[in-house]
C-alpha cells in the first residue's frame, strides 16, 4: 500500500511543500544572483536564531529580548580568536562555542526563577549588558570599531559553499528543534506556557526546567552566532544592541508564534524586507511597521496560523486547529464554558 | 458586521499609508545608470554603443566608471547621512545631469547609493549588492567608523575596487596597518586636526592646564589622543581626562566634574544627538564660566548647530578641517549652492561627500589610458594632485590621507540669525603627523584609553 495514502491530505500537502522548500533550497545557488544568495544565508541563520528565541518565547511562554546577547558573545570568542590570535578555525569555534554556552548558562541563572514581566525585564538587562562590555571592553572588543579580520574556513570561503554549508546546519539543528519540542522535554515547556504552578504540582521544578530551556535554546543561538560571524566577517556591538534582541521576536510573531516554521517564515520575509525592499523603497521601515500592524489585526497567529486556519476552514473543512482556539479569548471562553 | 467594516476601514488606511510610504519614491530613490549617458555640452562625443569615447587628445582613454555611495539615510544617523546625500546628489545636478558627470576627458561616473541603517552588518551586505550586482569600480564605505571597518575589511582582498572613505578616519587605516587599494579623499585621521589645536591653545592661547571630556570609544581615544599628546609634547600638562559613553544624552554629572577642575580649558568631543545635550550642560552648569570648551570636530559642527541655543552656543571655540564661514572661494561657493538647493548651511559631512567627488573627477581628468585601476587612481592622486574642494585646497600624503588647512573656529551668529563657524585661526597644511617625524611617530602605539601620547598619566 502507497505508504502517502494513509496520510491526510493535509499533511501530503505539508509534505509537499517541505519537499518542495528543500528542493529550491538546493538549487537556488544555481539561479539567483550571489548577492540575493547572501540575503538568503542571512534570512536561515536568522531563522535558526528566531527558532531559538520561539523555544522560549512560543513553546514555554517566556519572551526573551536578551537573546542576542548569547547570539553576540559566541560572534565576540570567534571574532576574538579570529582577530587578536593566530588561533586556527577550530579553536576559532571552540571559543565561539564555549563562550555562547557560559552566557546562556549565566543567563539561565538569573533568569530562572522569575516568570512574566520580570523575566522580559531580567532578559533586556542581560542583553544590555552584552551591549556595554562590547561597547566598553575596548582591547577585546574593539569597541565601536568592531573586530575585523575574521575569515570563513578555506573549504567553504565562497558564498556559495557558504550557503550550503549553512543550509546543512540549519536543517540539522531545525530537526533537533523538531525532535525537542515533540520530546517530554518540550511538552513540559508547552506545560510552563499553560500555568507555571500545575507544572509544579506535576512534580517537575520549573526553575530547572527553564535553566534547561535557557542551554537548548542557548545552544542554538550559539550555533546561530557562529554562522553569523562567518557570514559577515565582523562583528560590532550593534550585533547585540536591544534591536538585535527584539528582531527574532518580531520575526517568530510575524511567521507564526509557538510554531517551528513560523520563525522561519518571519526571517525571510523581514531579512528581505530590510535588505531588498530597502533598495527599491526609502521608506521601508515604514513598509514594516505597516506588515506588523496587518499581521496584528488580520492575523493575530502569523502568516502560518492564518494560512493554517484558512486551509482547515476551506479545504479541510475542519474548523481552526486547538492552538487557534487557545489564542482566541473568544472562542477560548466558549471552549471552557462547554467543557465546564 | 460591524467588526467586518471596521476591518476593512482599517485596511484602506494601512494601504492608503503604503501608498504615501511609496508615493515620493522617485524622488528619493538613488539614481542609477540604464545605459545611457549624457554628455555635458562641447566636451565629449559618445558612440552609439557607448563604449569607446575619445577625447580631444585623441588617446586611448576608459569610458564608464561607477561608484558605489553607502550611507546611514535611515537609523541612528541619518540626519548627518541626509546632509551627505544631498551634497553628492547637489553635485550630480550642478556638473552633471543628476545621474552622470561627464569629465573633461569624456568619462562618464555614475553612481549607486544605498542605505546602510547605521548597521554594518547591513553595509556589509550592500557592499556585496553593490560589487556583485551593480559591478561599481569604487565603494564610498558610510560615516561611521564602524560602517567603514567592516567594509574595509570585507573589500580588503578586492584588487579590483578602490575604497574612498571621506569620513571614517582611524588613524592606522593610513599609518600602521595600511588598507589596500584605500585613501581618504576630502578625509582625514582622527587625530589628526586635534595636533594643529593643541598648537593654538598652547602658543596662542598660553594654555598650560587642559582636561579632556571626551567620548568613549576609538574616535574619542585618536581624537583627544591627538591633541593631547600634541599638548604635552609642546609642554602642557592634560590634568584630567574625562570618558563619557557614546549616545550620552544626559551630561548633569559630567558637568558637575567638569566643574571642579582648575584648568585653562576643556577639550570636549561629543558625536551626534550628544552634541547639544553636552553643549547646553556645558553652559547651563556654568562650566564655561570657569573654563572655556574646546571643541572638537563633531561637537560644534554645522549639522549639531542648528538644534543649539544661541546663548548657548553662541562665541564658543571649536577647530575643524571643515568651517563654513571660512573666507575662500570654493567654500563660499559650496555653502551657496548647498543653501540654495537644500535651505541649510553646509555641515563637515556635506562638505566631505561633495569634496571626495571632486577629488575622483579631479583624478580621472588627470589620469590617461585604456584601463582604469584602483591603483593607477591612487597613484594619480598622490601625484602631487591639488584638489579645489569645500574645505579648501587639498593634497594627499603617499599614504593616502590628507593635507590641508586646520581652522580654530568661533560660533558667531549670521546676518539671518543662524549660527555658524567661522575661522579666527588657520593653520595651513596640517598632515596626519603634524609637527612630528613620521618614523618617530609611528614607533608610539595607536592612541587607546590607555595610551594618550607619552606626556600624558603615567
Amino acid at each position: 500500500m502507497n505508504p502517502l495514502r494513509a496520510l491526510s491530505l493535509t499533511r501530503r500537502v505539508q509534505l509537499a511543500l517541505l519537499v518542495g522548500a528543500l528542493v529550491a533550497g538546493m538549487v537556488l545557488p544555481h539561479v539567483v544572483s550571489s548577492f540575493i544568495l547572501r540575503l538568503v544565508t542571512l534570512a536561515l541563520v536568522s531563522a535558526l536564531f528566531a527558532m531559538s528565541v520561539d523555544l522560549m518565547a512560543g513553546y514555554a511562554g517566556l519572551v526573551t529580548i536578551g537573546q542576542a546577547g548569547i547570539l553576540g558573545t559566541a560572534m565576540y570568542g570567534v571574532g576574538y580568536v579570529a582577530s587578536k590570535t593566530d588561533g586556527g578555525i577550530a579553536l576559532q569555534i571552540t571559543v565561539g562555542f564555549v563562550a555562547g554556552m557560559t552566557a546562556a548558562v549565566i543567563f539561565g541563572l538569573m533568569a530562572m526563577r522569575s516568570s512574566g514581566v520580570y523575566f522580559i525585564l531580567i532578559t533586556i538587562a542581560q542583553g544590555m549588558i552584552i551591549w556595554g562590555l562590547a561597547s566598553l571592553l575596548v582591547n577585546i572588543t574593539g569597541a565601536e570599531n568592531g573586530l575585523p579580520g575574521i575569515r570563513r574556513p578555506v573549504n567553504i570561503e565562497s558564498g556559495f559553499r557558504y550557503y550550503y554549508a549553512t543550509l546543512v546546519v540549519v536543517l540539522i539543528c531545525s530537526l533537533a528543534l523538531f525532535v525537542v519540542v515533540r520530546s517530554p522535554f518540550g511538552h513540559a515547556l508547552k506545560g510552563l506556557r499553560g500555568s507555571e504552578t500545575r507544572v509544579r504540582m506535576l512534580g517537575h521544578n520549573s526553575a530547572f526546567l527553564k535553566f534547561y530551556m535557557f542551554l537548548v535554546s542557548g545552544f542554538f543561538a550559539t550555533v546561530a552566532g557562529i554562522l553569523l560571524v562567518y557570514l559577515n566577517e565582523f562583528v560590532n556591538p550593534t550585533d547585540v544592541i536591544l534591536g538585535a534582541s527584539a528582531l527574532p521576536v518580531l520575526m517568530a510573531i510575524l511567521g507564526g508564534i509557538g510554531t517551528l516554521i513560523g520563525p522561519f517564515i518571519g526571517a525571510f520575509v523581514i531579512v528581505f524586507l530590510r535588505n531588498w525592499v530597502s533598495l527599491r523603497v526609502d521608506r521601508w521601515q515604514t513598509l514594516m511597521g505597516l506588515t506588523f500592524i496587518l499581521v496584528v489585526l488580520f492575523a493575530r497567529e502569523g502568516l502560518v496560523g492564518a494560512v493554517s486556519a484558512w486551509w482547515h476552514k476551506r479545504i479541510d473543512g475542519r474548523d481552526g486547529g486547538v492552538s487557534s482556539v487557545l489564542h482566541e479569548p473568544e472562542k477560548r471562553e466558549a471552549v471552557l464554558s462547554e467543557s465546564g | 458586521m460591524r467588526k467586518t467594516i471596521r476591518k476593512w476601514i482599517v485596511l484602506a488606511a494601512v494601504l492608503a499609508l503604503v501608498a504615501a510610504a511609496c508615493g515620493d519614491d522617485s524622488s528619493e530613490t538613488t539614481a542609477t545608470t540604464a545605459g545611457t549617458t549624457a554628455t555635458t555640452a562641447g566636451t565629449t562625443e559618445t558612440t552609439a554603443g557607448g563604449t569607446a569615447t575619445t577625447t580631444g587628445g585623441g588617446a586611448d582613454m576608459f569610458t564608464e566608471l561607477k561608484i558605489g555611495v553607502i550611507l546611514p539615510l535611515t537609523g541612528g544617523i541619518a540626519g548627518p547621512g541626509a546632509d551627505a546625500r544631498e551634497s553628492w546628489e547637489l553635485y550630480f545636478d550642478t556638473n552633471g545631469d543628476g545621474t552622470t558627470v561627464t569629465t573633461s576627458n569624456g568619462v562618464n561616473i555614475t553612481y549607486v547609493m544605498e542605505d546602510n541603517a547605521s548597521d554594518p552588518a547591513v553595509a556589509l551586505t550592500v557592499a556585496t549588492k553593490l560589487l556583485e550586482v551593480d559591478d561599481v569600480d569604487i565603494v564610498i564605505p558610510g560615516i561611521l567608523a564602524s560602517t567603514g571597518t567592516a567594509v574595509g575589511d570585507a573589500l580588503g582582498e578586492r584588487t579590483d575596487v578602490l575604497l574612498l572613505s571621506p569620513f571614517s578616519c582611524n588613524d592606522d587605516f593610513t599609518q600602521r596597518t595600511p588598507l589596500e587599494g584605500y585613501a581618504r579623499p576630502a578625509g582625514w585621521s582622527c587625530s589628526q586636526t586635534g595636533k594643529a589645536f593643541a598648537q593654538w591653545a598652547y602658543e596662542e592661547q598660553g594654555y598650560r592646564d587642559i582636561a579632556t571630556a571626551c567620548t568613549d570609544y576609538t574616535f574619542g581615544y585618536e581624537h583627544c589622543g591627538g591633541f593631547a599628546d600634541a599638548f604635552t609634547q609642546l609642554g602642557g600638562t592634560i590634568t584630567e581626562q574625562i570618558w563619557h559613553p557614546l549616545g550620552n544624552s544626559d551630561f548633569g554629572t559630567y558637568a558637575t566634574q567638569m566643574n571642579e577642575l582648575d584648568v585653562d580649558g576643556i577639550v570636549g568631543l561629543v558625536v551626534g544627538g550628544s552634541a547639544v545635550p553636552f553643549v547646553t550642560a556645558y553652559s547651563d552648569f556654568g562650566v564655561k564660566n570657569r573654563a572655556p570648551l574646546l571643541a572638537g570636530v563633531t561637537t560644534l559642527d554645522q549639522s549639531a548647530l542648528r538644534g543649539m541655543d544661541k546663548e548657548v552656543a553662541l562665541g564658543a571655540i571649536g577647530h575643524s578641517h571643515w568651517s563654513e564661514g571660512a573666507d575662500n572661494p570654493s567654500t563660499k561657493q559650496f555653502v551657496e549652492d548647498f543653501e540654495a538647493a537644500t535651505g541649510k548651511i553646509a555641515s563637515y559631512y556635506a562638505a566631505g561627500n561633495y569634496g571626495a567627488m571632486e577629488w575622483i573627477v579631479a583624478a580621472v581628468e588627470a589620469m590617461s589610458g585604456p584601463e582604469w585601476t584602483p591603483d593607477l587612481m591612487l597613484e594619480t592622486m598622490k601625484d602631487g594632485l591639488v584638489v579645489d574642494t569645500p574645505f579648501g585646497q587639498q593634497a594627499m600624503d603617499d599614504e593616502g590621507a590628507m593635507v590641508f588647512n586646520v581652522y580654530i573656529n568661533e560660533i558667531q551668529e549670521r546676518e539671518d540669525g543662524k549660527l555658524w563657524n567661522v575661522p579666527i585661526f588657520t593653520y595651513e597644511n596640517v598632515d596626519q603627523y603634524y609637527g612630528r617625524d613620521r618614523d618617530e611617530y609611528l614607533t608610539q602605539p595607536p592612541y587607546t584609553k590607555d595610551f594618550q601620547g607619552t606626556g600624558v598619566g603615567g
